[in-house]
């Protein structure tokens, strides 16, 4: 899997790449993008178990729970996500949970990314159909 | 059983189970969120599932999620942190060391078990069968012996009672008996009487047959039974037997009989023809105290229609025909009651020496088999589970013999291991838990098999009038059984190879010459497949001694000819039929009926029918002992039918002639005897037709013979033929009957029989009908059924010592190379390398056989009666057995034998 971190696209061996180097903000992985986007479309229900569901719903591989609450501590240590510590319901035995948020530096990471996205694709629009026509 | 609380809670696992997780998990907040998000799954799983299964799903489930997460997040947090931390806090984290070690090693035992994916899917396959086996035995044993039954409140404290004679059996009891026992205050708080009974209740299509018991107004209260309608019976004033003319209907009953109708209570229903009034209708739990009967009703022992043709059932010490029920007291023990029971009964043995001189009586705890069948249950049970446990060791020995290779395989690993520090306890427990593993995984796909095949089971479908059902699903029970077993297991397979592993010294593993150079390994190895070799030849013996036995049964000559013959029974005393008066004609009718059915060939009634586990016994006076003056009798099996009864099951004619039309009331008695009954003639069995005989009694009617027929197996296969005597139904009367029918062709009659029936009369009641060669399969039920077991479970085993055995020949070849490859290089041809190596293999299984044929002899003594007559050492068996075995070791070995000839010897020596 490859990262949108820049790096790999700007190496000594690739002098000839467009791209800027990336400010050291941009950093952010793979599943880290899925966790975020994830968060983003479980808007009345934003606890670590709906989040794993958004994501069982589209994504092509399945995310195991650890790697889920591994990756919202580290998007919380990056400050993309923040949280707020609740009391939990009867039917979770009274065990807190955490509700979180993305935060303002999220969610400009995450149009970053996008925006990379799209400049990386562009230009690419015959080779992308034809992607399409295969699959 | 399972009534709300006041509070409804949301249903969660065990706090116990919620402990393990929680300290599977990391400490904090995150630890408690991700407890909390499988509390949920857990909730949600058991609310939406489906089955009764769905807890047992959702708790392997929490289980399986929080060792997986102790895997892919606990561990990587913890390293984390320690990473974050620094080494400067490397001694506030010596307290997490075990767990983390534990955890750290569970990861690298899942890991070495995924690099070798063969061997691992093989273990785990041996163990789920192993295991598999014996917890779907054990699932029958919990069911039998050890679920509490429905509906029936603290069962701890309900007893039953049984009559002893010189302190042996659980037999019925006497109503003087028990009045004196009910007078005693004491241990008992409660006595209650029970006995069978069977209705037929008018229905508009057609009487419906209903088993339900007859009990006293006690039987409820002895059982903390709760009405869910209505009240239950009430006592009447001169006696305990209860007030007449009532019904209590099972919950089940008055849904499907009576479609759930809300003003049943008080309304009328018609049993046996005649009315009673339905007082009460019980908890939807409770379904009787036999385990899998369905009761369909209760009905006040008063009104009993033995108490009523014989009343002195009530007043004659020597007559046993209820059953006792008992209540604890509060605080009291079965102990302190059956002393007490003791003492009533040596204290009624003096005052009545007559009648109750070596009575005693006996207390057990109720249970789902009733005392007086649990002894012969427990003994099948007990056989059975002997079985699956040979076959759970047979497995174990296998997988541990992978063990060991693995852990040889390894030796480097391991060698590497313990050279750079790693202690050896530390060692022994990488290995056990890579056997804990194998057998949790074995454990889990055994417990799923297991639920499957029990499923699979259906005693409904057994050709007994009563509804026999089962509640066969798993419960926290036998999960835990299994579960245990499986820890067990561990050990045992765990044990071998770890102990071997970390008692060996590191050097010689790294320098190259290895711990094969020490020979405890091959031993080890060797002694897996011996205890395989052995387990597998005792069930193949088995199975094959039972395969046997069937095949002789079927060689037997049983007298008649029992396929195309259907059956269904019927009983006139139930449906206001009063004697022969009103039944003949009734009956005469049927039959008449009957064979109109195109493709009915001869149908016939009788009371009794061969090979259906049931006689009826009784003594004739042959005329020149009664001119004697001999006041004995001729012992006698006995049978009423009409006319077509021989045609229809084609029993031969041997001489004189069959019963006609004419041999009915009015007309001289007539019999049929058996070949043996004319044999055993005093007079000779050239003297018998024409004969004369008085019967039943010393001074009971005279009776002809007019013919004599060919024996038949009357109750079970390993009869010896007895003296048998038919007489025509229509001058001995019996309204208890069979109704049988023979198919010319192939066709099933079953429908067009009951139709037929019901024609002429449609309120009768029939049981299902079924096919003579069903009903007398009965009497071969265990055999068939050990065979089958034997056959499956030994095949499985056979299959598993060939896979143990062609490990150690392989692993043997892959030592011995340099060896073959020297011999070779000296002149030795391939062919003698192979028959060398075929040999050894033979040598190594040998010993194995001869102590698996005598266990599997043993277990076949055990099970002697159900051999037929077999010889526990029948030689075809025997001989079969070995053949097997021996085809098995050839096989087994002879890949590893011709890989090994085949071998270029000069790349066997570079190799080394």
């Amino acid at each position: 899997m490859y990262t949108l971190s820049g790096a790999r696209t700007a190496t000594p061996e690739n002098p000839t790449s467009e791209i800027d180097p990336m400010p050291k903000s941009f950093v952010i992985g793979e599943l880290e993008q899925i966790v975020l986007l994830a968060l983003l479309r479980t808007r009345d229900q934003p606890y670590a178990r709906s989040i794993h569901r958004a994501i069982a719903e589209v994504a092509p591989r399945p995310v195991s729970r650890g790697a889920l609450y591994r990756t919202l501590d580290r998007l919380e240590g990056k400050g993309y996500v923040a949280s707020e510590v609740e009391d939990g319901p009867l039917e979770r035995g009274g065990m807190a949970r955490r509700r979180y948020r993305a935060t303002p530096a999220g969610i400009a990471v995450l149009q970053e990314a996008r925006t990379l996205l799209r400049r990386l694709w562009s230009g690419l629009d015959a080779f992308a159909d034809e992607i399409e026509a295969e699959s | 059983m399972n009534r709300p609380g006041p509070e409804p809670r949301p249903r969660l696992p065990p706090r116990w189970l919620r402990a393990i997780a929680r300290l599977l998990l990391p400490a904090g907040l995150g630890g408690d969120q991700a407890l909390g998000d499988l509390l949920e799954d857990f909730r949600l799983r058991v609310t939406d599932g489906a089955g009764s299964g769905r807890v047992l799903l959702a708790t392997s489930a929490f289980l399986s999620s929080a060792l997986a997460l102790a895997v892919t997040y606990s561990l990587p947090s913890r390293w984390r942190s320690r990473r974050d931390a620094g080494p400067g806090h490397a001694k506030e984290n010596r307290t997490m060391t075990l767990s983390t070690g534990a955890l750290l090693d569970l990861r690298t035992a899942a890991r070495s078990l995924r690099r070798r994916p063969l061997l691992t899917a093989v273990a785990v396959l041996s163990l789920a069968i192993g295991l598999g086996a014996t917890t779907a035995i054990f699932s029958l044993v919990n069911v039998l012996f050890l679920r509490p039954l429905p509906g029936i409140s603290d069962q701890d404290r309900v007893v039953e009672i049984g009559r002893t004679r010189q302190g042996q059996g659980f037999d019925s009891f006497n109503y003087l008996d028990f009045r004196d026992l009910r007078q005693r205050d004491g241990a008992l708080e409660e006595l209650a009487l029970w006995s069978s009974g069977d209705w037929s209740l008018a229905a508009e299509d057609g009487g419906r047959r209903m088993a339900g018991l007859y009990v006293t107004p006690s039987y409820f209260r002895a059982l903390g039974v709760r009405p869910s309608r209505g009240r239950l019976l009430n006592e009447r004033a001169e006696d305990e037997l209860g007030e007449r003319g009532v019904v209590v209907l099972s919950h089940r009953t008055w849904q499907s009989e009576l479609g759930g109708d809300e003003g049943v209570i008080g309304s009328e229903i018609l049993l046996n023809r005649r009315s009673y009034r339905v007082v009460s209708v019980t908890d939807p739990a409770f379904q009787g105290h036999v385990g899998g009967v369905q009761m369909a009703l209760f009905m006040p022992m008063s009104d009993s229609p033995t108490l009523e043709s014989s009343p002195e059932h009530l007043t004659d010490r020597r007559i046993m025909a209820f059953n006792v029920l008992g209540r604890l007291a509060p605080g009291r023990t079965a102990a302190e009651a059956e002393a007490q029971v003791r003492t009533v009964m040596r204290n009624l043995a003096e005052t009545y020496p007559d009648s109750n001189a070596e009575r005693g009586a006996g207390i057990v705890p109720l249970g789902p088999v009733p005392g007086a069948g649990r002894g012969p249950a427990g003994g099948f049970m007990t056989l059975l589970m002997a079985l699956v446990v040979v076959l759970l060791c047979a497995t174990c020995a296998n997988v541990a013999g992978i063990q060991t290779a693995r852990a040889l395989a390894r030796e480097r690993e391991l060698g590497t291991r313990l050279a750079l520090g790693c202690g050896r306890g530390r060692l022994l427990r990488l290995l056990m838990l890579e056997a804990l593993l194998l057998a949790l995984a074995g454990g889990a796909i055994g417990f799923a098999l297991a639920t499957v095949v029990v499923r699979a089971l259906d005693f409904r479908r057994l050709p007994v009038p009563v509804s026999f059902q089962l509640d066969l699903s798993p419960d926290l029970r036998v999960f835990g059984f299994c579960f245990v077993l499986a820890l067990l297991a561990a050990v045992l397979l765990g044990l071998p190879a770890a102990w071997q592993a970390s008692t060996r010294p590191a050097g010689p593993a790294l320098v190259g010459g290895g711990w094969r150079a020490a020979g405890t390994a091959s031993r080890w190895r060797r002694v897996f497949v011996g205890v395989q070799v052995a387990g597998a030849s005792a069930l193949a013996l088995v199975a094959g001694l039972f395969l046997r036995s069937l095949e002789q049964a079927s060689q037997i000559q049983t007298g008649f000819d029992p396929s195309g013959v259907v059956l269904t029974g019927l009983d006139l005393s139930l449906e206001g039929y009063e004697g022969a008066a009103e039944g003949l004609p009734l009956l005469e009718r049927v039959l008449e009926r009957v064979e109109g059915i195109p493709g009915v060939e001869r149908a016939a009634l009788s009371k009794d029918l061969p090979l259906d586990l049931a006689s009826h016994g009784t003594g004739v006076v042959p005329e020149s002992w009664d001119a004697a003056g001999e006041r004995r009798y001729f012992g006698v099996d006995t049978n009423q039918v009409t006319p077509g009864y021989f045609e229809t099951l084609r029993v031969p004619l041997l001489q004189g002639r069959l019963f006609e039309e004419r041999d009915r009331e009015g007309a001289e008695s007539v019999a049929v005897v058996s070949r043996t009954f004319a044999e055993r003639w005093p007079e000779g069995r050239d003297a018998v037709l024409g004969a004369r005989f008085r019967y039943g009694s010393l001074d009971g009617p005279w009776v002809s013979v007019i013919g004599v027929v060919e024996d038949t197996k009357n109750q079970m296969l390993m009869d010896s033929a007895e003296p048998f005597v038919y007489l025509p139904l229509a001058q001995e009367y019996e309204p208890r009957l069979t109704l049988v029918a023979r198919a010319g062709g192939e066709q099933d009659l079953s429908d067009e029989l009951r139709q037929a029936v019901l024609e002429i009369d449609p309120s009768l009641s029939l049981t299902p009908v079924i096919t003579l060669v069903q009903l007398t399969g009965l009497g071969t039920l265990p055999q068939r059924m050990a065979a089958i077991l034997g056959a499956v479970v030994g095949s499985f085993a056979l299959l598993l010592a060939g896979l143990g055995i062609y490990g150690v020949v392989a692993f043997q070849v892959t030592q011995r190379s340099r060896e073959i490859g020297l011999r070779m290089a000296l002149g030795e041809v391939r062919g003698a390398v192979t028959r060398r190596i075929l040999r050894g293999a033979f040598r190594l299984v040998l010993p194995g056989l001869v102590v698996g044929g005598l266990l599997g002899a043993g277990l076949a003594r055990l099970l002697r009666s159900l051999l037929l007559g077999l010889s526990p050492l029948d030689p075809t068996a025997v001989v079969a057995v070995a053949v097997t075995v021996g085809a098995l070791v050839t096989l087994a070995s002879l890949f590893p034998a011709r890989r090994a000839a085949s071998v270029d010897p000069a790349v066997a020596l570079r190799n080394e």
